[in-house]
């Protein structure tokens, strides 16, 4: 699965990356995980491991160590360097089939996740440039949702909104023909506006939740 | 003229949306220890040590219009 900047850029986004990321598929166990990528040193020889954030050259023995501790790893000796994940950041291992079967095929057997699943992997990084990145695909995911809540049924819409939710969705979710959808959207509305948000007040007003 | 400043409006747009993923978040049950081991930064620095001069930023600046040729990106004007 591809992730980081490729999967934004290829969302959409015009900007530039200098390496590659992908979701390597987690589901076998870590000794098969680590073999997979130890097979790729034996075929590429000059292919090798670097541990990411103090970019020192790691023996691949030392792999499942690592990837438990931080999920991810970089390969470097390729055209780019090119970061493979086991567990990116807001992921969890166990959800990789469900990622999987909503992200889009590639011709070359890849696929790209959708616009919500990347944007989660860009949340909470405690990076300042995923901002940006954030606020694109979250735009998306908004032009989206705000496309297909109103005609979603009750029990379509209430599955959307466990993945996504933010002020303009769960204003178009409080004006929905289910209560129950009403009801999130009002909810979150309300506790966003509680909180002192001015946005969200507006659009609590609009909505006749005030 | 082209307004390159978010307008107050969008600034509170934003704000609101940053708002709503912590409380999204938190619906979810997700909270972060902050002794949780956290994904490293994977940005490597394009030169060691930083720019610390006119060439080490031309440097930087070649490589990207390298990279933006590699990838058939169009080239940002020239200021």
């Amino acid at each position: 699965m591809v992730l980081g900047g490729l999967a934004v850029i290829s969302h959409g986004l015009s900007r530039v990356t200098h390496d590659a990321d992908c979701w390597l598929d987690p589901t076998i166990s870590i000794e098969d995980w680590c073999n997979a990528v130890k097979d790729l040193l034996v075929k590429w020889a000059r292919l090798r491991l670097v541990s990411i954030g103090n970019w020192s050259e790691m023996p691949p023995a030392d792999l499942a160590g690592y990837i438990e501790d931080f999920g991810v790893v970089r390969v470097l000796g390729a055209t780019q360097p090119f970061d493979i994940f086991r567990r990116p950041n807001e992921m969890e291992v166990s959800g990789f089939e469900e990622v999987w079967e909503r992200a889009t095929p590639l011709t070359d057997g890849t696929r790209l996740p959708d616009v919500v699943d990347l944007l989660i992997t860009k949340q909470d990084t405690g990076r300042p440039r995923d901002t940006y990145d954030i606020q694109f695909l979250e735009g998306k995911a908004e032009e989206m949702y705000l496309e297909r809540l109103p005609k979603a049924s009750s029990g379509e819409a209430l599955k959307m909104l466990e993945r996504f939710l933010n002020p303009k969705v769960a204003a178009a979710a409080a004006a929905h023909s289910d209560p129950k959808v009403r009801e999130t959207g009002m909810k979150f509305l309300r506790e966003l506006a509680d909180a002192g948000d001015p946005f969200a007040r507006d659009l609590l007003a609009a909505v006749g939740g005030a | 003229m082209k307004q390159y400043r978010p307008n107050v409006e969008r600034q509170k747009e934003l704000y609101s949306r940053m708002k709503a993923r912590e409380i999204f978040r938190r619906m979810k049950g997700k909270t972060r220890s902050p002794d949780a081991p956290r994904i490293p930064d994977n940005s490597e620095p394009w030169l060691p040590g930083g720019v610390h001069s006119v060439a080490d930023a031309l440097y930087i600046s070649d490589r990207i219009k390298e990279t933006m040729k590699e990838w058939n990106l169009p080239q940002q004007p020239q200021s």
